[in-house]
């Protein structure tokens, strides 16, 4: 007799990844929070990411004071596709977040071999 | 001289590492970590000149950088809010590419050649807003009554005023 086991459930297409601490304490302080499910939903369905996204809070080398939740995404394909894939994101994801959040979320990539 | 010109800089960098002649001795690294910094500020340069010519003066100091982001981002025009987020990046970028040498991630022709296409698309974008060639067109007037409203209201003042 053979057994079927059940599938997991995919998970929802705006899940969080597990923050680091230094993360959500950033995100709790500069209220990024509430973005970040809407965020990580547009870095999945725009560049489809070859591994998970790596972040990082970082200070500005050169202005003190200002610091940023950095968003590496990996990458896989050409300069031009992986262009394109940004500027959809960025199509889709100004109009749904505030200003201050925009300054305080980078998202970049990095191409993977 | 014309800040696009850091542009054109980059792009001979990286065509050196594409052909396989970088313009130091080594495989291109220091050529692609040079040619990102240029993008960047050839990108930086246009949009504070942007800002200025529509008559929103931003700080000469280090704090223009985030504060040229800030206004763009704080101007109601979701594209000029792209350009932000664009700087935003390529600004990310050049501080790997200047100040962390152990880390590679922007040592590759990929890596700038992408930061150079960025930088040339929000030139392109801020050109085509200047000159009214967007439909709709932007209204630069009230794009700069909104910049400067929003640093009166967030004590950005100092840095961000009428030009």
């Amino acid at each position: 007799m053979s057994v079927t086991l059940p599938t997991p459930p995919a998970p929802p297409a705006d899940a969080v990844p597990p923050l680091p601490a230094d993360v959500r304490a950033f995100a709790d302080r500069h209220n990024l929070a509430e973005h970040l499910p809407t965020t990580f939903r547009l870095i999945r369905e725009e560049f489809d990411p070859v591994g998970e996204v790596a972040m990082r809070v970082r200070d500005d080398s050169e202005v003190e004071g200002h610091t940023s939740l950095v968003l590496n995404v990996p990458v896989r394909g050409d300069v031009s596709s992986v262009l394109d894939r940004y500027y959809r994101y960025l199509e889709r994801w100004v109009p749904v977040t505030p200003p201050d959040a925009r300054m305080r979320l980078t998202v970049i990539w990095t191409f993977q071999p | 001289m014309n800040p696009r010109r850091h542009l054109e800089l980059a792009r001979s960098l990286v065509a050196g590492v594409r052909q396989g002649a970088p313009a130091s001795p080594g495989a291109g690294e220091a050529e692609c970590r040079c040619a990102i910094g240029r993008a960047y500020y050839a990108a930086f340069l246009v949009a504070r000149d942007f800002l200025n010519r529509i008559g929103v003066w931003v700080t000469p100091t280090a704090a223009a950088h985030p504060a040229v982001r800030f206004a763009l981002n704080n101007s109601g025009v979701a594209a000029l809010g792209a350009v932000a987020a664009q700087l935003d990046a390529l600004s990310t970028d050049r501080q790997y590419a200047d100040y962390e040498p152990d880390d590679p991630r922007t040592e590759t022709a990929d890596a700038a050649e992408a930061g150079l296409n960025s930088a040339a698309t929000a030139i392109r974008m801020l050109d085509l807003i200047a000159a009214g060639r967007v439909h709709p067109p932007v209204d630069l007037p009230a794009v700069a009554a909104a910049i400067l409203a929003w640093a009166k209201a967030n004590g950005q003042d100092a840095k961000i005023r009428r030009a």
